[in-house]
């Protein structure tokens, strides 16, 4: 077996230019213990640059993790006794850059489509293949000697695939393809980072060595620190003969060639000098850039020094040591320039995990009312007991998630919502909210059971949303929307509509399988008051999107020139508006009565969700963003549960209406359909 | 008991009305909650056509075929089947809105919410109604150091015929509408007044690109010089899907030039391409009587009542990566009688002069300059501009105090309710 040299450049150049064989194989090094909690902890929050903003290292190693991997941690077996093995993101990033032979090995990428690996291994059958496969980096770029490696296959087939179409038109497997190939060098970005610290050089030539006092191999931050010595002595040297040229030619040209390198993964030093000075931070390129000029300061040079020191080490000692001197040397500078503070925090948000929290409270605060509605039936004292209970969970959970939005502010600097998967987590607390405040008011312990239930279910579609898309969740916006005031106004505002839109459904699903299944019939009170919440909460709601897209479009006319511009978002924006006038409306002249009233709401639920994220999904228009097959799929599938439940709520109505029983009961009871028994109360 | 549902119309006893004539039943039909709904769901299908025929159609044709139009012929597959368009729908709304949701509605404290609210939507309406039929936009490419005083349309065309007066450039232009008359084989003659000569256009195009004749090429349309103008206007799937995309081309011909017999050229509407920005026209030119006359298809014109000219472009990115996090135009504004004042036109932050609106839209590197950008403006003169902003603030009071009325009235009549019924 042999590896991808073309894969490796940097490498491959180095192993050509002057770069001794390493002290320890990178291929082989393995880590022989698992990191220390203490070590994990110091490198968790070491500060780097990454996609435009300095943030933690576990950030960068955990949303690559999802982009690659599709979890946030790196799970498997080992040995003979199939020992189970959980690596966090910092650990799994650790191991990448100190022990790339290890991390090489581990099961990274997750295949789904057999045939991708149809097209990847094409010698072997895919055909029983039932479930998914993780593969290996190595398993993609080694091979035979004398055959294809499976990167080259892929590299080859994404190629053409490109050229002939857009993404968007690429069937399913053909996506897949791309996909993998996407994931395989965002991995294979972050691999190269470090891996060329891996090999020291290898001095020979008298005068190189005299350079570096007589010894015969030379670290590469020694190289950096005399780098001018030894580009001026490769120029004399140039058309010396071999033995007296030793490397320095090849160290010097290599040296030169990586000072070319812009560097495209994570940027490990702090600059010099403050954040107006020099907003961009350094990639070994441009140390090795700065070297040449002789303007490396001592400072950079040492941060380098600690971070190959952590790398090559071949004690755990001298390792954690490297690393906490690395930490230390980096959060020094970046503390200077200002950006470490949120860097801090946000560590330190990760490791809270809040909004996680939040969801450990809604679930058995669901469960408490779910239990205070069967013990309704015989104790009632019980009853309201659980659904205090469920109330006081509830409500820790949403303080929680408030925690939660209310740090991703302070990190960002930015109001709740900056992207898709702020929208998330903001629509589940203004829905828990309402929720909480509709059962304060009505206390009929049916807001209470939506409350958790709404917290529960959209907690959870953040987290599939955050594995799905895999991209930092607190990325820099694009400059039309780098605007706190717009941001803070229109997005809030049209948020806070969406999420009255879809609790107003939830609530009204509840009616429309009451009904159904004559739960309630003996209390018309009770359902009364069901309605008139679905109706207090779109009328929030109606308050909401409407000034929230009068909003929109009074930003579009200030970005774009036009107040309207019939954009798929804008469309979907209008359209919530819509369906809640039309809503509004067809009650107060008595066309919807209650039934009818529910099933439109729970319609409206369903243009909520198309104006959320269906319309980001049609590829037309400038919010086209977001796209995800997961996504689409989590789509279609909730527009098919709605139309479940409305198809139930739908024939339970039928029913009344053609069933023998149901007409005795319209007869003996007010009905609600056309003459409304809630429109005869009404002042 | 007072609840916070929706107040419903007190029933009149049967035979207590008096019979209501034609008119009064047109009024009350008019003015009904029923049409809102109606409407307003006709334009909830609209807007809901209109959105997912996006994706086939581009926004351009979708908003001139659904939203600014009278009548709509969805694209269903199986059968045609018309609609109102988006014209219709919301003429009809505003006056419902105004019979029914204003002069009809009864002036007491519980509908003073709802009375402001449809007075804001009015206004909104009145808006985009005035946008519509009043306003027109376009762009101004400007490269570093150059001056521009007329903006672009990104829709419309229009054929220039250009000559020199004295030290003058005298213009006379036929609007688009004109020149897409002579799509499908036919064609248009235009006679204008004190013209010596009469200029035939033939296959308009609304999409094409000149070819080669080739002796293997088949050419449905005249050869020129040894080219000839390719479109297929039936071939949608050829075409860019939005409009400002696609160029335009038509044959034109000159009757009598001076040259004896008619003249022919090929003209194609190239000025949008970001390689054009900042280029001299190139028309195609013509003798007659001794001038020298020019032939010009491009995107309409309007000219400004000042200068603009673009001083510098600075644009910054994230760090590290190529996305951009500003770009922004400092621009000196140059007024007919000399005088300048400098401005910064940047991201969500336009230029407002004289009805007219510039906002910063796009960017490029300099065709012709390396190291230099040129900078895009949309420019919009669009009376109602501030009217809709007006109209949220009103909206959002006359909502904010409706519905906290019914919030307040909902809230007493639950604890009314729970007082009534022992624990």
């Amino acid at each position: 077996m042999k590896s991808l040299r073309f894969l490796l450049p940097l490498l491959a150049l180095l192993a050509a230019c002057g770069r001794d064989v390493p002290r320890v194989d990178p291929a082989t090094k393995q880590r022989p213990a698992p990191w220390s909690p203490a070590t994990v902890e110091i490198a968790r929050s070491i500060p780097l640059q990454h996609e435009g903003r300095v943030k933690p290292l576990d950030t960068l190693a955990s949303f690559t993790l999802y982009s690659v991997h599709g979890r946030r941690d790196m799970q498997f077996t080992y040995g003979s006794q199939q020992d189970k093995v959980v690596l966090t993101p910092t650990e799994w990033l650790l191991d990448v850059w100190c022990f790339p032979g290890q991390a090489n090995h581990y099961p990274l990428f997750r295949i789904e489509n057999t045939r991708v690996l149809d097209a990847l291994f094409p010698d072997q059958s895919h055909a029983q293949q039932q479930d998914f496969v993780y593969l290996s980096y190595a398993a993609l770029v080694d091979h035979e000697a004398d055959k294809t490696a499976p990167i080259q296959r892929l590299m080859e087939q994404v190629g053409n695939l490109r050229r002939a179409k857009d993404e968007k038109n690429m069937a399913p497997d053909e996506q897949a393809l791309v996909h993998l190939h996407r994931q395989f060098f965002t991995y294979h970005t972050l691999l190269r980072t470090c891996d060329s610290l891996h090999l020291p050089y290898l001095l020979k030539g008298e005068r190189l060595a005299a350079l570096f006092d007589g010894r015969e191999r030379a670290h590469y931050a020694e190289m950096l620190g005399k780098a001018p010595a030894v580009a001026a002595l490769a120029n004399d040297l140039r058309s010396a003969p071999a033995a007296e040229r030793g490397t320095a030619v090849m160290i010097a040209d290599e040296l030169a060639q990586l000072a070319q390198d812009e560097g495209d993964g994570p940027a490990l030093f702090a600059p010099p000098g403050s954040r107006e000075q020099h907003e961009k931070w350094l990639h070994l390129g441009d140390l090795a850039r700065l070297a040449l000029a002789n303007q490396l300061p001592q400072a950079q040079l040492a941060q380098f020094d600690a971070l190959e020191r952590a790398v090559v080490a071949d004690s755990v000692p001298v390792r954690e040591q490297a690393i906490a001197k690395y930490r230390e040397l980096t959060v020094a500078a970046a503390t200077n320039r200002g950006e470490y503070d949120k860097v801090e925090l946000e560590a330190r948000y990760y490791a809270n995990n809040w909004h996680y929290k939040a969801l450990h409270w809604f679930l058995p605060a669901f469960l408490a009312v779910a239990g205070a509605w069967v013990l309704s039936a015989f104790s009632p004292l019980l009853a309201r007991l659980a659904s205090w209970t469920a109330f006081a969970f509830t409500a820790i959970g949403l303080a929680y998630l408030t925690g939660d939005i209310v740090v991703r502010c302070l990190v960002t600097g930015r109001p709740p919502i900056k992207n898709l998967y702020d929208t998330f987590l903001f629509i589940c607390a203004i829905g828990v909210l309402a929720a909480l405040v509709a059962e304060v008011v009505t206390r009929l312990r049916v807001a209470l059971t939506v409350a958790p239930f709404f917290g529960a279910v959209l907690i959870m579609l953040a987290r599939m949303f955050e594995v799905s898309d895999g991209s930092d969740t607190m990325r820099e916006l694009q400059a039309v929307l780098d605007s706190n005031y717009w941001l803070a106004t229109h997005v809030t505002t049209i948020n806070m509509g969406y999420a009255a839109g879809m609790v107003a459904m939830v609530i009204a699903d509840i009616w429309l399988v009451l009904r159904a299944l004559r739960i309630g019939d003996g209390n018309p009170r009770f359902l009364q008051t069901i309605v008139r919440m679905v109706y207090g909460v779109t009328c929030f709601g109606l308050l909401f999107n409407v000034v929230g897209t009068i909003l929109g479009g009074v930003w579009a006319n200030d970005s774009w020139g036009r107040f309207w511009g019939w954009d798929p978002k804008e469309n979907g924006a209008l359209l919530i508006c819509l369906a809640q006038v039309a809503l509004l409306h067809g009650r107060r002249c008595r066309w919807f009565g209650d039934f009818l009233f529910c099933l439109f709401a729970g319609v409206t639920g369903m243009v909520v969700a198309f104006s959320w994220f269906h319309v980001n999904l049609l590829g037309v228009g400038l919010h086209s963003y977001g796209f995800s097959a997961g996504l689409k799929t989590a789509v279609f599938t909730f527009y098919g549960i709605q139309f479940v439940i409305l198809l139930v709520g739908a024939a339970g109505q039928l029913l009344r209406f053609f069933g023998a029983e149901a007409a005795a009961a319209q007869a003996a009871a007010e009905p609600d359909w056309p003459k409304d028994a809630e429109g005869a109360e009404a002042p | 008991m007072s609840t916070a549902t929706p107040a419903a119309p007190p029933a009149t006893p049967q035979g207590a009305a008096a019979p209501r004539g034609p008119l009064q039943q047109l009024v009350g039909l008019l003015g009904s909650m029923q049409l809102t709904v109606v409407l307003v769901a006709l334009l909830a299908l609209l807007t809901l056509l209109g959105t997912l025929a996006q994706v086939e159609y581009g926004i351009y044709y979708v908003q001139k075929d659904y939203f600014e139009s009278w009548i709509v012929w969805p694209d269903f597959g199986l059968f045609p089947m018309p609609l109102p368009g988006a014209v219709p729908v919301l003429a009809l709304l505003v006056v419902n809105l105004v019979i029914g949701g204003v002069l009809r509605m009864r002036v007491v404290p519980g509908n003073v919410g709802v009375l402001i609210t449809h007075l804001g939507i009015g206004l909104l309406l009145i808006a985009g109604g005035i946008k519509l039929y009043a306003s027109y936009a376009g762009h101004l490419s400007l490269q570093e150091g150059r001056t521009g005083n007329s903006i672009r349309s990104m829709h419309e065309w229009e054929l220039a015929l250009l000559w020199q007066d004295g030290e003058r450039v005298m213009e006379r232009v036929v609007p688009g509408a004109t020149l897409e008359r002579a799509a499908g084989g036919n064609t248009v003659k235009l006679t204008g007044d004190g013209l010596p000569f009469t200029i035939e256009v033939s296959h308009f195009f609304e999409h094409c690109a000149p070819v080669q004749k080739g002796p293997k090429v088949q050419s449905a349309t005249p050869v020129v010089g040894g080219n000839f103008l390719y479109g297929d206007p039936t071939d949608r799937a050829s075409m860019p899907k939005e409009r400002e995309q696609r160029m335009a081309g038509c044959y034109v011909s000159v009757a009598g030039g001076d040259g004896g017999g008619d003249q022919m050229g090929i003209l194609w509407a190239t000025d949008m391409l970001p390689v054009n920005v900042g280029a001299p026209h190139r028309p195609w030119v013509f003798r007659h009587g001794g001038t020298t006359y020019g032939l010009e298809l491009r995107h309409r014109l309007w000219n400004l009542p000042f200068d603009v000219q673009l001083d510098r472009f600075k644009k910054s990115e994230h760090p590290g990566t190529s996305m951009a996090r500003d770009f922004s135009s400092f621009v000196t504004v140059k007024e007919l009688d000399g005088t300048t004042r400098p401005a910064h036109i940047y991201m969500n932050e336009p230029l407002r002069k004289d009805g007219f609106v510039f906002y910063q839209t796009s960017f490029g590197t300099d065709p012709a300059r390396a190291g230099s950008f040129y900078s895009t403006f949309e420019v919009a003169n669009n009376p109602s501009d501030q009217w809709p902003k007006w109209a949220c603030y009103v909206i959002a009071v006359g909502m904010l105090i409706h519905f906290t009325m019914k919030l307040w009235r909902f809230v007493a009549a639950e604890n009314r309710r729970r007082a009534e019924v022992p624990a």
